[in-house]
């Protein structure tokens, strides 16, 4: 296509928007996929995509919403690459090593042990002043310690806000195999959270 | 007291309560359920019986609802500040070039 036939609409030099958005959407991209290479490339197929539809793209979206819009298909097509076309294995299953979470010496075993149980968080908000960005780093590592697919579903879940049909889709599991998943992610993140956001970061509190 | 007499046979009623509904490690997983679809009725019942019981519960079930907030971005997204990752110059002129030779193909 010809730069000169579509000129408002059409991306007319596509190394001018990579200068412009291509940090953006890396940081983008990693905030989901945790991995650099391949946000790297997935960064670099979303430009490709978009030099391909350019005439797609009708100018009614801003540059970055369109290209945003096209790099998050491609974050969920590598989680769809990445997660076996198999259900819930064994292992993303297994919640035993959360078990210490209620386990009690009393006849109350299987509920809260008391030094485990939920915090007060309103009690622990972490100062104002933290960044934003802090709390990405503490998330982002509790993310890390979770089975991938696992963690891929939180983030499409809680962070894009992707329905669960959808979600089942990508992943390629059943919907209680879903459930699943989010109630693994969930007790861990909780308790993850907890220790390193909210007690680590109030202050006048010794290390844990 | 009268009022330390209801105390007593309200924390007798929590303690008889408890002991016949499933354990906190068991609803959990409905816990977190009730944020991804309609509980039946029975489920609520049981749910709200344990919440009665249980503040430790009742906090979880908030703070996973909470950490959901906290997670989801508000408007654009803020990838800017200098904490933020940035593409490696690497990376940089690899994509670069991948783009040039799409655009003299294409």
């Amino acid at each position: 296509m010809k730069e000169e036939t579509n000129r408002n609409s059409t991306l007319s030099d596509p190394l001018e928007w990579f200068e412009l958005y291509g940090d953006y959407l890396f940081a983008f991209a990693l905030r989901r996929v945790r991995e650099e290479s391949a946000a790297e490339d997935i960064v670099q197929e979303t430009f490709l995509a978009a030099i391909q539809s350019n005439n797609s793209y009708a100018g009614k979206s801003a540059e970055k919403t369109w290209l945003t819009g096209i790099l998050k298909h491609k974050i969920y097509d590598f989680f769809k690459k990445n997660s076996p076309a198999a259900e819930i294995t064994a292992e993303e299953a297994d919640l035993s090593s959360y078990n210490y979470m209620f386990e009690r010496t009393d006849e109350w075993d299987g509920h809260w042990n008391d030094r485990f149980a939920p915090a007060d968080w309103e009690n622990e908000s972490p100062l104002r002043h933290v960044e934003e960005g802090e709390f990405q780093i503490v998330f982002g590592s509790c993310l890390e310690n979770l089975p991938e697919r696992i963690a891929n579903a939180f983030v499409m879940r809680e962070v894009d806000g992707l329905e669960s049909a959808e979600i089942c889709g990508v992943l390629q599991i059943s919907t209680n195999n879903y459930w699943t998943m989010m109630h693994r992610a969930r007790l861990h993140l909780r308790r993850c959270i907890e220790v390193n956001w909210f007690t680590a970061a109030a202050p006048n509190r010794a290390d844990l | 007291m009268a009022d330390s007499t209801y105390q007593k046979l309200k924390w007798q009623l929590i303690l008889r309560l408890a002991r016949r509904l499933p354990s906190c490690r068991a609803l959990t997983p409905l816990f977190s359920e009730s944020l991804e679809r309609p509980l039946a009725r029975r489920e609520k019942i049981l749910m709200k019986l344990h919440f009665f019981t249980c503040e430790a519960c009742r906090r979880y079930t908030a703070q996973i609802k909470k950490m959901g907030e906290m997670v989801k971005p508000s408007g654009e997204e803020k990838l800017d500040s200098e904490s933020t990752p940035k593409l490696s110059g690497n990376a940089r002129e690899r994509i670069k070039a991948a783009l040039e030779s799409a655009k003299k193909s294409g």
